[in-house]
């Protein structure tokens, strides 16, 4: 297993009505990887970990998991869609937390985290409830099991969602800034709480995110977009201090001016 | 007055049986609607747009009457003018509840499908256990008032020959001559019963436990 690569992009392209997003985007991510994205507004940062999460589908190209691809299967030698079934098998491989959390609001925090893998994975209630105790209590919330999302602080929300997410135990995670909406205070609470967890697991985990001292700390690998193409790939030190491109020198700039 | 009472109150029977009978097509219609409108397929979802503006398009009073005069010359059978008018008028209704349901369906922002795909949900359960629990609360008012207008379009079943009570109404009108009697108990059972309705409508809302309106 461990010689596959955990993600791969082969020729993706991607737009929206008109706008082209991406256009033949090439990428390939270890197992266990930790790599982080980032980039000016708008590059397509969000677009990458929609297309691997499946809320979006590629206009061309594949993308693979663990090797297999997600989109398409081959019967009689020939490259067809895959199958419904076959898409829910792959997308149970990855796990998503948003920049708004989306935790669903009618559901008691702990409901939020049991529903999946009760209605998903078939888990027995107890057993469901059992995990979602455990990781409450390795997100800190454990006294708020019984708490309404709507009375839980953004960072708090946060927590619940990266617990939620982690309850399918995904093979890969994704994290699509999810603390710009918290102040920073909170924000580096809940940075501290998911770099923990990096160093506790072996998912592969891919970031996108504007803090760039987060990126340095949890970063394997750092990818620099703009406007759909990867135009910096390297170690945190490579990108972020020694950047090649003046694009990536000009962004960084302005993002340590701002913070 | 007294002696009109029991008349009256058939009447009124009548008028709940249509009236619900009503609610339960337009439920059904709306419901069949909206899952072709929203559906990806353009073959679904025209015939429901044809619907919904063919019956909000025209009046109701005139659908009935096409129902009950004109329909019967081209089906094999003579519907009674009991279902007819369940039918026509909850058909009716149905085209105002779509746009009402579509309209809740829709309000459940983007990220909670998304949430629901990450965490892959099969299509049933996003639909009954993320998108409908929040669009319901959105769909309550409106129903309610819906619903309301219903029982009261239902008067209009008394022009096709349903004893309903506005059908017993006339004919108490035309034996006893007493206007402001006759048409006043008929306006007092029909505030009652939409308040009752109301009421029933508000309880409904009143089981929503989660704090509605917290966007999360
Ligand atoms: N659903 C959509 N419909 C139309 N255009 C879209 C849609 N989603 C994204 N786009 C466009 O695609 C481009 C890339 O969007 P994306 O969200 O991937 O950017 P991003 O790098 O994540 O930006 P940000 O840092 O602002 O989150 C943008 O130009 C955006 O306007
Ligand atoms: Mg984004």
């Amino acid at each position: 297993m461990n010689h596959k690569a955990s993600i791969e992009f082969a020729n993706i392209h991607k737009s929206y009505q008109r706008t082209v997003v991406l256009e033949n985007l090439n990428l390939t991510v270890a197992p266990g990887e930790h790599v982080v994205i980032i980039g000016p507004s708008g590059s397509g940062k969000s677009t990458i970990l929609r297309l691997l999460m499946t809320l979006e589908k590629p206009d061309s190209g594949e993308i693979l998991i663990e090797g297999e691809s997600v989109w398409h299967t081959t019967r009689d030698g020939r490259n067809v869609d895959a199958s419904p079934a076959h898409i829910r098998r792959m997308r149970g491989k990855v796990g998503m937390v948003f920049q708004h959390f989306n935790l669903f609001p009618h559901l008691r925090v702990l409901q939020n985290i049991t529903e999946a893998p009760i209605r998903v994975m078939g888990m027995p209630r107890s057993q469901a409830v059992r995990r979602a105790t455990d990781l409450l209590d390795r997100v800190g919330l454990a006294d708020k099991a019984e708490a309404w999302p709507a009375e839980l602080s953004g960072g708090q929300k946060q927590r619940v969602a990266i617990a939620r997410a982690l309850a399918l135990q995904p093979r890969i995670m994704l994290f699509d800034e999810i603390t710009s909406a918290l102040d920073p205070e909170i924000a580096g609470q809940v940075l501290q709480l998911v770099l923990d967890l990096a160093k506790q697991t072996e998912m592969t985990m891919l970031f996108v995110t504007h803090q760039m001292r987060f990126a340095r700390q949890i970063a394997d690998r750092v990818l620099f977009f703009d406007r759909g193409r990867i135009i910096e790939n390297g170690t945190p030190e490579q990108v972020l201090d020694h950047p090649q491109q003046p694009r990536t020198r000009e962004f960084l700039n302005n993002v340590f001016q701002a913070s | 007055m007294l002696h009109m009472l029991p008349m009256m109150l058939r009447g009124a029977l009548v008028t709940g049986e249509v009236t619900a009978g009503a609610i339960v097509v337009a439920s059904v219609a709306a419901s069949c609607a909206v899952a072709m409108r929203l559906s990806t397929l353009a073959a679904l979802d025209w015939p429901a747009r044809v619907y919904i503006e063919l019956f909000r398009g025209t009046s109701a009073l005139i659908q009935l009457f096409w129902a009950f005069y004109a329909l019967p010359l081209v089906l094999p059978f003579r519907p009674s003018p009991i279902i007819t008018a369940i039918v026509v008028l909850g058909l009716n209704g149905g085209a105002y509840g779509a746009e009402i349901l579509r309209g809740a369906l829709l309000s459940v922002p983007r990220g909670q499908h998304d949430a629901a795909t990450a965490l892959n949900f099969s299509a049933t359960t996003k639909v009954f256990r993320v998108v409908l629990p929040q669009a319901w609360p959105l769909l309550l008012p409106p129903m309610a008032n819906l619903f309301i207008d219903m029982l009261k379009n239902s008067a209009l079943a008394g022009l096709v020959q349903v004893t309903d009570i506005t059908f017993n109404a006339q004919i108490l009108q035309e034996s006893t001559l007493r206007n402001a009697e006759v048409y006043g108990l008929a306006l007092v059972i029909y505030f009652i019963m939409a308040l009752v309705l109301a009421g029933f409508m508000r309880l409904l809302e009143r089981r929503m436990k989660f704090p509605v309106g917290a966007r999360i």
